[in-house]
This record gives structure tokens, C-alpha cells and sequence, in this order.
């Protein structure tokens, strides 16, 4: 029975020191919850508070993004409305913390998305700056829930570039993998 | 018009903005769904103070984190009470932030860099 293979997913969670998973659809209340469980776990374990805080913020703008933006939407009981769903992972090693996040995006939204990653890529702190305040000026489109400033927020809490990897899944859908890290003293 | 008063929850913060008093005051964290819904009737408050009763606005801010589309809102807000100040309008804004916390920090002195009105960065 499948179901009794957990070992081998367990051990393989492990190995990967995978300190928080979670795939499907991301409600508002999930997202507090594992917000609520970064806060506690890692508070304890970080003795500094702004890594855990810029830990704590770049999770919450990978899984809005996943919430706002996945195609693949999933109703949630208690909610009238669809939130997006995908998958977000934390991993540790050697104090480097790893926001991964997965969701699937369509053809239009992914150009923009890896485009925009690539310019974000080749910025220094600076420009990042400039960068973010230039868009966080422009006024906001009609439909958009969100600024369009989350992966530039990312990327100057992170300190680190923003990795991205391409699945195509169907004619008009891709799974859009990002990653960011996050150290102790970076930035300083 | 009334005070506007909204109860802190882990993902919105407390707000309450005084009409008699001119302060107003924001504590908290806010990573809303939609920070347009939450944001639109502290937005219209401010609005509505300054075209009713124009007098004198403290606004302390004492927040310990913020996504990026409520920065945003924070970003609107501040247009509003520039328009205010530049027509004359008395303008105060406080930001709090926690000692060690050079992120919040940093928000605010960015947020406050581009405007007139008076702005002080306070440690707690």
C-alpha cells in the first residue's frame, strides 16, 4: 500500500532538512498558520530577530504570490472564493535557509515573471532600491490584488538571486519553480 | 463623522484614529488578502477628516511587519497627507520601530524620504 511507504518519504524529507512543506491551495488562514509556526520555530533556533523576520517576510510574499497568482485554483470550504494553490517548501543547511516555492502559471504571466527575475538578477542593492521605489509609485492596475512588488521585496530581503525553473505542463500552463536564500550577515 | 476604530487580528493591525484629537494611531502587522479592502476605509477616514474638520493630524505608525502591497497602502495614505500639508495642513507622522529591527526601519525612513511633512524615526 502506498500509504506505508511514508518511511521512505520521511527519510527523504530529512535528508533534505525540509523544516516546513506544504502543497495545496493557500487560504488566508493557512498562510497565518505557517506564518504563526515560521515566527515559533524559528525564533527560538535564530538568536537574531532579523533573519527570522526577513525569512518570515519573503515566505509570505512566495506564498501571496501562489495565493494571487497560480492558475490552478482550488475553492475552499469556509471562503466563497477561489485562492490560488501550489506548493512551498523551507529547507535548512548549514544555517542558509531555502524559500522554494511551485504553482502553475500561464504563458502571459510567466514571460513577465522570468523577465522580470532577470532583471531583478543583474541589480545591486542600490538599484534594487531605486527599483522598488519606482514601482511601488506607479499606480496600481485595476485587477491586480497585489503591488507587483513582492519578487523585488524577495530579493532585497534575501540578498541572494532569485532561481527560477520552467516545467511545461500543458499548451497554455507552466510550473514555475522560484527559489531564494536567506543567511545570517548578509547584507551587513 | 466618527472614530475609526478596527481590532488588531495576527494578519491586520489595530487601528485607531481619533477625530477630537487628530491622533491616529496604527499598530501591528498587516499581510491582508487584499490590503485595497483593508487600507480603503482608513484611506477614506483620513479623507474625510481632512475635508471635515482640517485640523491638526499625528499619525503614529508602529508596526513590526508589513507585506509589500500594504506598504503600498501606507505609500497612499502619505500622498494624502502630503496634499494636506502642502494646502496648509498641520502634519505629523511617528514611526516606531523595535531597536533591532532594521528592516521596519528601513521602510519607513524609504516610505518617508520623498515627502515634506515632518517625519521622525523613534526607537523603542
Amino acid at each position: 500500500m502506498a500509504e506505508l511507504e511514508l518511511f521512505e518519504y520521511y527519510r527523504k524529507m530529512c535528508e533534505r532538512n525540509i523544516v516546513l512543506d506544504f502543497q495545496g491551495a493557500i487560504s488566508q488562514d493557512m498562510l497565518v498558520g505557517m506564518a504563526e509556526l515560521i515566527k515559533s520555530k524559528f525564533s527560538l533556533e535564530m538568536h537574531r530577530t532579523n533573519l527570522v523576520k526577513k525569512l518570515l517576510s519573503i515566505f509570505i510574499e512566495m506564498a501571496q504570490n501562489i495565493a494571487f497568482y497560480s492558475t490552478e485554483r482550488a475553492r475552499v470550504d469556509h471562503i466563497d472564493k477561489d485562492v490560488g494553490a501550489g506548493i512551498i517548501v523551507v529547507t535548512e543547511k548549514d544555517k542558509v535557509y531555502t524559500i522554494t516555492s511551485g504553482n502553475m502559471v500561464n504563458k502571459k504571466n510567466l514571460l513577465f515573471i522570468i523577465e522580470h527575475c532577470q532583471k531583478i538578477n543583474t541589480m545591486d542593492k542600490e538599484e534594487l532600491k531605486q527599483f522598488y521605489k519606482e514601482k511601488i509609485k506607479l499606480s496600481r492596475k485595476k485587477d491586480e490584488k497585489g503591488a507587483g512588488l513582492g519578487l523585488i521585496d524577495v530579493a532585497r530581503k534575501s540578498g541572494n538571486p532569485i532561481q527560477f525553473n520552467i516545467t511545461p505542463v500543458d499548451e497554455n500552463n507552466s510550473f514555475l519553480v522560484l527559489s531564494v536564500k536567506v543567511q545570517e550577515d548578509n547584507n551587513e | 463623522m466618527n472614530n475609526l476604530k478596527i481590532q488588531k487580528t495576527k494578519y491586520t493591525m489595530e487601528v485607531n484614529f481619533n477625530k477630537d484629537t487628530g491622533i491616529l494611531e496604527m499598530e501591528g502587522s498587516s499581510y491582508p488578502e487584499n490590503a485595497l479592502d483593508f487600507f480603503g476605509p482608513i484611506i477614506d477616514w483620513i479623507k474625510d477628516y481632512i475635508s471635515e474638520i482640517s485640523k491638526p493630524i499625528i499619525l503614529n505608525i508602529r508596526l513590526n511587519y508589513l507585506n509589500t502591497s500594504s506598504t503600498k497602502c501606507i505609500l497612499d495614505s502619505f500622498e494624502i497627507l502630503e496634499q494636506y500639508f502642502q494646502s496648509g495642513g498641520d502634519v505629523k507622522i511617528n514611526w516606531f520601530y523595535a531597536e533591532d529591527d532594521e528592516d521596519i526601519k528601513e521602510t519607513g525612513e524609504e516610505l518617508g524620504e520623498d515627502f515634506s511633512f515632518p517625519i521622525e524615526y523613534i526607537a523603542y
